[in-house]
């Protein structure tokens, strides 16, 4: 997801290496949290999967801030698809699972750092290969389309959009379907925001044309009565994948069996009908 | 916008003690230790500096009072376990707000402790007293006195500035507000909620200050 927060990431963990020695080495506490993870990188064994079972848990790194993938429940708790469908699959792997609240712009940046094992946060393939391409993603367990939302009934598709301000979720899908627009010729002004809910805010206070937002998200937000219409034809469709750390193949492999499984025995659809329809 | 419905909000009420909870935390947390490095720093840098330790600490004030706050969060948090160091996101926040408005505070102590006279330094030289017992008992007590308005101010914005840790993986009272707000779709009654619950925290700090105003300032003339 997010080519601009990645690339300013990069910048930021180049410079750490840098400056970690001059800055502030006086004040550190000395509480830091010794590492549990075990790196098999330098050409040792993947033990990424043997190292999950041993522990018992398998972390998620989500942002519950994108309905209906993952949002907070009234106990804190994170519920959505993407939590659904990790809590089979780590049935399947035998392990508990665990879910790390972490923010969009974060999730990358703390999957590096081992906070977690796995992001499942509505993230797509391609966002991951742009932070990263020696990352690890997983086969695809959802596709979703993106659709442009407006009040101005002239606007039924995306021809429509030439010359229009259109809203997306900076770093996101949603951007790169904006982006993809003025590939095909057609000229808009991008206006990317930090969540979805803020471009929705201004679509509906009238300071856009229009918005590019994945479909279920649409579906879950826009109503009736709001004078918002999802227009038909979608601008394109974007798979979403788990992403993995480099290296840890056999965690990539056993999480695609067990989707598979999933897939197989119907508990998977039986997943996407509770949390898409 | 439509009319406001703080209803929906109801459910959620529950997790607003754990997240006001943390937020307090991050921020006193915070300002002790900015306290503690204002007064060692600022102490310091009123002083003659052997060379290389004067640069260290210009170098600390200047790049913290340089650089957005969120930025030395990210880097603090997401780009030290790279060199090796490693903190909870809390303890993360806790240092990069201490060292953050660390910085400005020590300026304020610096600046209140050249505005003590001069001659309070040749009456205690005079009486006898080393210079560490000059700046411990004679001059720091009267520099905090005039620094106590501007420690005040730094207590209010760090309380405000603790919404930036939001961009960690902290759910304190902003993060809450966004979560809640991508679930429930009200951003106007979070936010002003969220604005009401700081500025009730920060009022509050007011008239602390007020009240150590007045007591610090009993025997001045």
């Amino acid at each position: 997801m997010k080519k601009k927060v990645a690339a300013v990431l990069l910048g930021v963990v180049m410079a750490a290496g840098l400056m970690a020695g001059c800055g502030k080495g006086e004040e550190q506490p000395k509480e830091e949290i010794s590492g549990t993870e075990t790196e098999e990188e330098a050409g040792g064994e993947d033990t990424s999967l043997a190292d999950i079972q041993k522990k018992g848990v398998m972390t998620v790194g989500m942002c519950p801030e994108y309905p209906p993938f993952e949002t907070i429940n009234s106990s804190g708790e994170i519920e959505g698809f993407d939590a659904d469908l990790a809590n089979a699959i780590g049935e399947i792997l035998g392990v508990e699972v665990e879910f790390v609240n972490t923010p969009y712009e974060g999730l990358i940046a703390g999957l590096m750092n081992d906070d977690f094992d796995i992001i499942m946060s509505g993230m797509s393939p391609e966002e991951a290969d742009e932070a990263d391409k020696t990352l690890n993603v997983t086969e695809n367990y959802y596709s979703v389309a993106e659709v442009i939302l407006s009040k101005d009934d002239s606007i039924q598709s995306k021809k429509d959009l030439e010359g229009k301000t259109v809203g997306s979720h900076s770093g996101s899908t949603s951007e790169y379907a904006v982006n993809s627009l003025g590939e095909e010729g057609i000229k808009v002004n991008s206006a990317p925001y930090n969540r979805h809910s803020e471009a929705f805010a201004d679509l509906q206070n009238g300071n856009i044309d229009a918005q590019v937002v994945e479909e279920t998200w649409a579906k879950e937000k826009v109503t009736d009565d709001d004078g918002i219409h999802i227009c038909e034809e979608p601008i394109n469709s974007i798979n979403v994948a788990g992403v993995i750390g480099s290296g840890r193949d056999s965690f990539r492999d056993a999480f695609n069996d067990a989707l598979g499984q999933l897939k197989d025995n119907g508990k998977y659809d039986e997943i996407v009908e509770k949390c898409f329809s | 916008m439509n009319s406001l419905d703080f209803s929906p909000l109801l459910p959620y009420a529950g997790l607003l003690p754990e997240a006001l909870k943390i937020t307090l935390e991050i921020g006193m947390a915070g300002f002790i230790l900015a306290l503690v490095i204002a007064v060692v720093v600022g102490t310091l840098r009123s002083k003659k500096l052997p060379k290389v330790l004067g640069f260290l600490l210009s170098f600390y004030v200047e790049v913290f009072r340089g650089t957005p706050l969120l930025v030395q969060l990210f880097f603090v948090y997401y780009g030290l376990p790279s060199a090796g160091v490693r903190m909870e996101p809390v303890m993360a926040a806790i240092l990069t707000m201490g060292l953050n408005s660390g910085s400005y505070l020590s300026e304020n102590i610096r600046a209140s402790i050249l505005a003590v006279d001069k001659g309070q330094y040749e009456a205690a030289h005079m009486l006898g007293y080393t210079p560490v017992q000059t700046n411990v008992h004679i001059v720091l007590p009267q520099a905090m006195r005039v620094a106590i308005p501007s420690f005040m101010n730094g207590f209010s914005s760090i309380i405000k500035e603790t919404s930036i840790v939001s961009v960690l993986p902290v759910i304190e009272l902003t993060k809450l507000g966004n979560q809640v707000y991508a679930k429930t779709y009200h951003p106007f009654e979070i936010y002003i909620l969220l604005g009401v619950i700081y500025f009730c925290l920060t009022y509050f700090l007011t008239f602390l200050a007020k009240w150590l105003e007045r007591r610090t300032s009993k025997w001045q003339l």
